[in-house]
């Protein structure tokens, strides 16, 4: 099992050094947007001299820094999950709906930040994009599927290993 | 369940205990407990053989089919 040694190595070090402070850091950056909305210049859209009001940057903010909610959250679930395969109990219960809820939640926030993509360069640069290549919410749609379809494989070994722990 | 384990019936008539049974099939007295109760999924070919030849008996005497 040194692979998982490895890999639970990696992901405790991306959890403390990204996600860790991430979480203080969007909260902060959507409360303070409403104090001070030039803070919003980071995204360089106002400065391509793109008019928008900024409520309706405000609200593509908050959607944005929900949407990394969830990949937070989804990361977390996923660390999580590594303690089990540690414990050697990869068909725990809690392994299978976790799987399922991080699938859920991939696969609706890729389709939605898709859309807001489509939505953002439609309505506010005026500019009819559509990325069909390897783009990164195609990724994690297919991420998400990935993990929807491991949790359903995990369901069935757990039926499979209980049949066989009660095969005398 | 619709199939019946009998063992309890077959051991009270050869006059054999649990734990003597298990010694002489080869498997720990948890598993022939789970076999006894019912909550066995399934039984393997080479644990029913080992069973009738300690008990000396067929395993229509150890199984019944009862329908729900």
């Amino acid at each position: 099992m040194r692979k998982l040694v490895i890999l639970k190595s990696l992901v405790d070090f991306i959890w403390y050094v990204t996600c860790l402070p991430l979480i203080p850091l969007t909260l902060f950056f959507s409360v303070y947007m409403f104090f001070d909305p030039d803070i919003l210049k980071i995204f360089n859209v106002l400065e391509e001299g793109v008019i928008i009001t900024p409520w309706y940057l405000k609200v593509v903010t908050l959607l944005i820094v929900v949407l990394l909610s969830v990949f937070v959250y989804s990361f977390y679930l996923f660390r999580k999950t590594l303690r089990y395969f540690q414990q050697v109990k990869p068909f725990d219960e809690f392994v299978i709906t976790s799987y399922k809820k991080i699938g859920n939640m991939l696969v609706v926030s890729g389709v939605l930040s898709a859309i807001l993509s489509f939505l953002f360069h439609l309505l506010v640069k005026s500019q009819l994009q559509l990325q069909f290549g390897f783009t990164s919410n195609l990724f994690i749609i297919c991420l998400g599927l990935f993990f929807l379809v491991l949790s359903e494989l995990f369901k069935i070994a757990k039926v499979a290993k209980e049949e066989n722990q009660l095969t005398i | 369940m619709s199939i019946l384990v009998n063992l309890n019936l077959m051991l009270e008539k050869r006059n054999m205990k649990s734990y003597e049974l298990a010694e002489r099939i080869g498997i720990t007295t948890a598993n022939l407990s789970i076999l006894k109760t019912g909550k066995a999924k399934a039984i393997r070919f080479s644990t029913l053989e080992a069973i009738c030849q300690s008990l000396d008996c067929q395993p229509g005497d150890i199984l019944e089919f009862e329908a729900d």
